[in-house]
């Protein structure tokens, strides 16, 4: 397992609503999800997980729904709304264009 | 919306919830260990581990919940104000209508709070009770003979404290340095520890102080402190000449004290009981007031004075007996039993009147909404969930309820002024009504009632999303709601009209009930001798005489007559009929008979109102001299005593206590004598006899009392400056009260015109509104059909159907409102039952005639879109959309 990366209040906002493009999920399986995906670079902080996932309920991004687990126990599902779709694409091109930059500043300087 | 209401007022639950979420996912990290070889227990603690601080989690997640609520809360507000700005005139109307609901609202229910729920300023109100018996014939009110009370006093009774009161507040002259008629009481020095009030300065009167024969003293108001002593602590220990009686003023009663019968009172003095008074003579009458002990009901109380009841009822004469009942009768209920029906009739008026506002300003929204459907389908499409449009809509709604309850204040303020120019002496304490905390949060709960109300209609009309990202939608929810709304603002305004036609038909009865006089261009004026003046034989009779001849020799006077009381206003004295015996009858013995009432007149009076003498002859001055005794009947009296008979020439004595015959002169026409809409009692007159012996039924104090009856054609405000100044030419110092007869007539009318001017107004208001409401929908649905209009015009409907077609659609609403309204009306116009007079609550006239006030209301509403309908060019319609 290599080091791990805290990471910063915003992206992880931008990593829940990516998480949840193609399904719903609770929030161990964010957690988890967002773990694999970036091979265990980004390591959420699961305490910090909850708050952002009220968060993001309220700005009316996600959206939960209480349902049944994979051993069928109750848990609390999160999907995305409309508007957190357009949220990530904005998110995602501001992303994408910092990251460019700052890639661009650490090349040329 | 709601998931953040429960979080703020439910936090339970929400708590639950955020609990489980954090268990499910503390199991699911410990499973996700032990597949990975941890033991159950150790694969628990990594789980808490990774998950970190779990009270600080908890704590950041609660955190957004109430910030969130106020936050978008804010953000409403912030976007509704901005609406209704932008909609300045559409706000105006709105507001304006919902004040006009909610000021009448807030007029009439600071009278009505004032007066039934505002806490009598008395400690333990509740406990307060006016008590004694209470015999039909005599009075409504219970009463209770000196006899009787000094015996309760005595007793175990169910009462803490009880006072007594020589009933009525009485004229009284002080003197020096300027002569004033003043109103004085004559109470026990248990009064004000009955009631529990202290004076505010000095002390009350002593026990000692309430014997007779006690040096003579006094309690002074303090109004009248401030205004005769420019509140000067001095007042108290000085000599105050109350009828030419000095009187050591020894205390000074509180500013916020309020006589328990709402009667204004300067001076109160020691009522001296006689001990006398216990005996075989009953005493005099008295009202009694008492303060029940705590705990003790006031059916408690009636059963423990049953045994006061029935040594009372053995004590009165055979023939009252049957009638005497106890009466204990709550302070409250005693001062506003007669107007409580009335409140509520004007309270339920006004709310009905609200409800059409709100009703029209719901509607306005509706018709809001519908042009809103792009605004709407925009903040949709951008995410906005039903909910928060709904709660948008309600924040809109809820600001202008707000906005309506300000300007409701203001209205309220005016109207209250209005009602109490009205009603100076209609309704009790009205003078006193103002807004204060109670109006203010009254109207708070008012206007966010009326916000929400008018706002439900458009937030439950917000269709769900996928129908308004649709380019059309036919919002025939919307519509049904629009129509239910104008038919129930119909069916309310059918209520109100019915109401105030009644109460209307009522005033008319009342103006027109015949006095069987003529009151116009008489000016009377009350003069009461001081009871330490005049007081050799002959002297008062004197000074009244020398008055009318005064009077008679003004210019213009054509007519001079004194009476000891005024019709129709309820005669000062009267007699049971019982005690009349016609000559050549057996006695009456059928009960009491009822009361007849009696005046002693001087021999001008029947002419001087106008009273025809039907048969006989009027008084003559000879009368007046004669030793003889003369009596004039009423025709309803004269029949009574000789059914089918001539009573002229015959004669009449009264049997308790045998008196001389009287002789019948003259049967004089029926008059109205115990006040405008009360069945008159038959009434018989004597004549004022001339000095030393007035031979008044041995009230010695008539002849010390009158009112002058003044006929003149001339302006009433100069015949009454001229008899001012007649009064004080023959003494400056003695107060006389100046009036007109018109007006006395006129204040019994004043509470009927109160209550049918108000409920008129309310009534007149509420239809205006049904109108602009229906006119508002038929506008409304004839621009929405336009295009559909001119397809028809373009294949050949004429303009006429067109018409018919519009009309027809709004007429039905009328019709079914109109329909609803009058069932509505039959059962609500029973409970005015007690305040109408001459017509039933069911009154078919009434209620046509509001049927088509309505109708004809309707009609124009209707009419005025219908035309701009017919006039539709099929052209420009069918290009419109």
């Amino acid at each position: 397992m290599g080091k791990s990366i805290d990471l910063l209040q915003g992206t992880l906002d931008l990593l829940i609503l990516k998480t949840l493009v193609l399904e719903p999920m609770h929030g161990w399986g964010i957690a988890q999800r967002i773990q694999q995906i970036s091979k265990d670079v980004l390591q959420v902080q699961q305490g910090s997980l909850y708050p952002a996932l009220y968060r993001l309920e309220q700005q009316g991004w996600i959206a939960a729904e209480w349902g049944a687990s994979e051993n069928n126990r109750r848990a609390k599902y999160y999907r995305l709304t409309a508007s957190g779709r357009r949220q990530l694409e904005r998110e995602t091109s501001n992303w994408t264009r910092l990251s460019a930059a700052i890639a661009h500043v650490l090349k040329t300087a | 919306m709601m998931l953040n209401l429960r979080a703020l007022f439910h936090k339970s639950r929400a708590e639950q919830e955020m609990d489980d979420e954090l268990r499910f996912h503390l199991e699911k990290q410990a499973e996700h260990n032990i597949a990975r070889g941890m033991s159950a227990e150790e694969a628990r603690y990594a789980a808490l581990r990774k998950f970190g601080n779990m009270g600080q989690v908890k704590e950041e997640c609660r955190d957004t919940w109430g910030m969130r609520f106020i936050s978008e809360l804010a953000q409403d507000i912030r976007f509704g104000l901005r609406q209704l700005r932008r909609n300045a005139g559409f706000t105006a109307v709105a507001i304006g209508t919902l004040a006009l609901g909610i000021g009448a609202n807030a007029a009439i229910f600071s009278v009505l709070y004032r007066n039934l729920i505002h806490p009598l300023p008395y400690p333990h109100a509740e406990r307060l009770v006016m008590f004694g018996v209470v015999v039909p014939a005599l009075d409504s009110r219970p009463f209770i003979f000196g006899f009787t009370y000094l015996g309760l006093r005595h007793e175990q009774t169910p009462f803490e404290s009880m006072a007594s009161w020589m009933p009525g507040v009485q004229g009284c002259d002080i003197a020096a340095p300027e002569a004033q008629r003043m109103d004085c009481a004559q109470v026990e020095s248990t009064f004000l520890p009955t009631f529990g009030i202290r004076p505010a300065f000095g002390r009350n009167f002593t026990f000692q102080e309430d014997l007779p024969g006690a040096p003579p003293v006094c309690l002074i108001s303090y109004g009248m402190w401030r205004s005769r002593f420019g509140s000067n602590p001095a007042a108290l220990g000085q000599l105050l000449s109350i009828d030419g009686n000095p009187t050591r003023v020894v205390g000074i009663l509180p500013g916020d004290f309020e006589w328990p019968t709402l009667a204004r009172v300067d001076i109160v003095l020691p009522e001296k009981l006689p001990p006398s008074a216990r005996g075989e003579n009953p005493g005099v009458a008295l009202r009694a007031y008492a303060r029940l002990k705590p705990g003790v009901s006031i059916a408690q109380a009636g059963a423990q004075l049953q045994p006061f009841l029935q040594q009372f009822i053995q004590s009165a004469p055979p023939m009252f007996r049957k009638e005497i009942r106890l009466g204990i009768v709550p302070v409250r209920e005693d001062q506003v039993g007669p107007v409580r029906q009335a409140l509520w009739v004007l309270f339920g008026a006004t709310l009905a009147l609200l409800l059409l506002a709100t009703a029209n300003v719901a509607n306005l929204l509706l018709a809001r909404a519908e042009v809103r459907q792009r605004e709407l389908a925009v903040r949709s499409a951008l995410g906005a969930g039903r909910r928060r449009l709904a709660q948008l809509r309600l924040i809109e709604s809820t600001l202008l309820g707000l906005g309506g309850g300000i300007a409701g204040l203001g209205l309220g303020f005016l109207l209250l002024r209005v009602s109490v120019a009205l009603a100076p002496a209609g309704i009790p304490r009205i003078e006193q009504a103002h807004l204060g905390l109670p109006g203010v949060l009254f109207i708070t709960g008012m206007s966010l009632f009326s916000g929400v109300l008018c706002g439900m209609g458009a937030s439950l009309a917000i269709p769900p999303a996928q129908l308004l990202l649709g380019s059309r939608t036919t919002g025939s929810l919307r519509r049904r709601l629009r129509s239910a709304l104008v038919a129930a603002q119909v069916a309310v305004s059918v209520v109100l009209l019915a109401g105030a036609g009644l109460l209307l038909r009522t005033l008319r009865n009342i103006e027109n009930i015949p006095l069987g006089m003529d009151t116009s261009h008489v000016v009377t004026a009350e003069v009461a001798l001081g009871r330490q003046a005049f007081l050799r034989p002959g002297e008062a009779a004197g000074f009244f005489d020398r008055l009318e001849t005064r009077l008679s020799a003004l210019p213009g006077v054509t007519g001079v007559a004194l009476s000891d009381s005024l019709p129709p206003a309820g005669a000062e004295h009267s007699m049971p009929f019982f005690v009349l015996h016609p000559e050549g009858h057996p006695p009456f013995e059928k009960g009491t008979g009822g009361m007849v009432a009696w005046r002693a007149v001087t021999p001008g009076y029947f002419r001087m109102l106008d009273i025809p003498i039907i048969e006989g002859r009027s008084f003559a001055s000879s009368d007046r001299s004669s030793q003889g005794n003369v009596i004039v009947l009423s025709k309803s009296l004269a029949d009574r005593l000789f059914p089918a008979e001539d009573p002229v020439g015959r004669r009449v004595q009264f049997t308790s206590p045998p008196g001389p015959w009287y002789d019948v002169v003259g049967i004089a026409g029926n008059v109205k004598n115990a006040g405008i809409i009360q069945e008159s009692d038959p009434e018989y007159y004597l004549v004022r006899k001339d000095a030393p012996d007035l031979g008044l039924h041995g009230f010695p104090d008539l002849q010390r009392h009158a009112f002058f009856l003044v006929r003149s054609p001339l302006a009433a405000s100069g015949v009454a400056s001229m008899v001012r100044g007649a009064i004080s030419s023959l003494d400056s110092t003695l107060p006389a009260k100046i009036s007109t007869l018109d007006a006395r007539v006129g204040q019994l009318r004043t509470r009927p015109r109160f209550n049918a001017v108000l409920t008129g107004l309310f009534a007149m208001l509420g239809l205006l509104l049904a109108g602009i409401g229906l006119f508002g929908l038929v506008s409304y649905s004839v621009a929405q059909r336009t295009n559909e209009i001119g397809i028809r015009m373009a294949l050949g409907a004429q303009k006429g159907e067109i018409l018919r077609m519009v009309l027809g659609q709004g007429l039905k609403l009328v019709l079914a409102g109109v329909a609803i309204g009058i069932a509505g009306a039959l059962a609500l116009t029973r409970f005015l039952s007690s305040l109408l007079y001459g017509v039933k609550p069911t009154d078919p006239l009434t209620f046509i005639v509001v049927s088509l006030i309505l109708a004809a209301v309707a009609l124009l509403a209707c009419y005025i879109p219908a035309r701009r309908a017919a006039r539709v060019d099929p052209m420009v319609a069918l290009r419109y959309e």
